[in-house]
């Protein structure tokens, strides 16, 4: 059964997410951090990054860190055989494509999530899930700034997720670049806020407001 | 358990074959047709209303044209008391919000919905499922309607559909301020369908099937 889990935000809807996962998977998970890997940050600069490990560890999951950066793809199939739950960190999505281009990590990946290992995500690892990224881009981290040609995602779901919809600090980049990149007929986007996730059980899903009861 | 189908445009081929092939209907339908949305919308070119219809008849739902202005609840009741499925057709959201105030006729939907029988939305008739329809404003005219305006849906469906997503006909209303600024909000999910995709509805989950990849 494919199970994922797709999040926003994920130190918002993360304990919500917890409880639907057992715990016996939650104590396997691997945590995928290349997302955050395309340059040095400050401390101060990841409070959101600590916040979602933070949420959890109090949701129960026991996480081992994985970057893919660099590694082939036997290393994946070695590294990460025994992991039953997958946790994509948010972050910048076009280096993640990057990286897993190299290494065939989304051959991977729908592999996986097709046999069972649940995924579960946030922002960029949310986005990287549906058909294509090129949408969520902006300048500066554009397709053409990591020299890719092909924008595709893993393909684990037939929409597009737009993150953080409605926050105020991401207004200009959804005028000014994500709402024209999106407007076309290629697929169906999800505009997806800060306080929801789409739970996908095979085919079907459910958008959770975890605001509402 | 509810089963509806919203889509963005039933008229475009493929998309009612698909919802028949999802029903696996072996026999004729009788749909009413609520054809309401259209009074509030533009009247200059009503060629799509006719392209709505020849999407259902030729795939089984067999339509009879029907409006709630001017009714009430016990005549919705009895008028539609044998049909098999309910159909809201595209136009005016707010116009057929106002309308169906003044008439009961959410009540009826409800009723209707929650009974298991099918639901088909177009445009406006999918919209009107969600809870929030505050991002089509700009979509719709409103200058004859009550104020304020009443956004509120019929909240059958967690989500608000942006209907014709991507089309060049509707370009301009959606790729504006005024539409962004309605839409920018922490609300309700909001899905931006295309005309070649439907949400399919199965008690409280969903998927959305593009018709293209059927072929």
């Amino acid at each position: 059964m494919k199970r994922l889990f797709l999040a926003s935000q994920f130190y918002v809807s993360g304990k919500s997410i917890g409880v639907k996962i057992p715990d016996d998977l939650k104590k396997n998970t691997v945590f995928i951090t290349t997302s955050i890997k395309y340059r040095v940050f400050k401390e101060s600069e990841l409070d959101w990054h600590y916040k979602n490990r933070a949420t959890l560890a109090e949701s129960g999951f026991i996480w081992k860190d994985y970057d893919i950066t660099g590694k082939s793809y036997s290393d994946l199939v070695r590294d990460l055989a025994k992991y039953n739950v997958i946790y994509v960190e948010g972050g910048n999505t076009t280096y993640l494509l990057q990286q897993a281009q190299k290494n065939e990590f989304p051959k991977y990946i729908l592999d996986r999530v097709n046999n069972g290992m649940i995924y579960v995500s946030e922002s960029a690892g949310s986005v990287i899930a549906g058909p294509d990224i090129y949408a969520n881009s902006r300048p500066g981290k554009a397709p053409i700034d990591y020299g890719l040609t092909d924008t595709k995602g893993f393909g684990l779901v037939n929409f597009a997720i737009l993150p953080h919809w409605g926050m105020e600090d991401k207004k200009p980049d959804y005028s000014s670049h994500k709402i024209p990149q999106s407007y076309n007929e290629q697929f169906p986007y999800i505009l997806l806020t800060n306080n929801q996730y789409i739970e996908v059980t095979n085919d079907w899903y459910k958008i959770i407001d975890v605001t509402k009861k | 358990m509810k089963h509806l189908f919203l889509t963005s445009s039933i008229g475009i081929p493929g998309v009612g074959e698909s919802i028949r092939t999802m029903l696996g209907h072996d026999r004729p339908l009788k749909a009413v047709f609520i054809n309401t949305p259209v009074e509030g919308d533009d009247q200059s070119d009503l060629s799509w209303v006719d392209e709505e219809r020849v999407g259902l008849n030729k795939n089984g739902f067999i339509t009879f044209d029907y409006t709630i202005t001017g009714k009430n609840l016990s005549q919705i009741q009895a008028d539609l008391a044998d049909i098999d499925v309910l159909y809201i057709s595209g136009g005016n959201e707010f116009y057929l919000k106002e309308k169906s105030t003044e008439s009961g006729f959410e009540t009826f939907v409800n009723e209707f919905v929650n009974s298991g029988k099918i639901y088909i939305g177009t445009s406006c008739g999918s919209i009107i499922m969600g809870e929030d329809m505050t991002p089509l404003q700009k979509l719709s005219d409103l200058t004859a309607l009550l104020k304020p305006i009443d956004v509120v849906g019929f909240g059958i469906v967690d989500f608000t559909i942006l209907p014709h997503w991507g089309s060049q006909d509707f370009r301009g209303r959606w790729l504006n301020n005024e539409s962004f600024n309605l839409m920018y909000k922490e609300n309700s999910a909001l899905i931006a369908l295309n005309n070649y995709e439907y949400v399919e509805v199965l008690g409280d989950k969903y998927r959305i099937i593009d018709v293209r990849s059927e072929k």
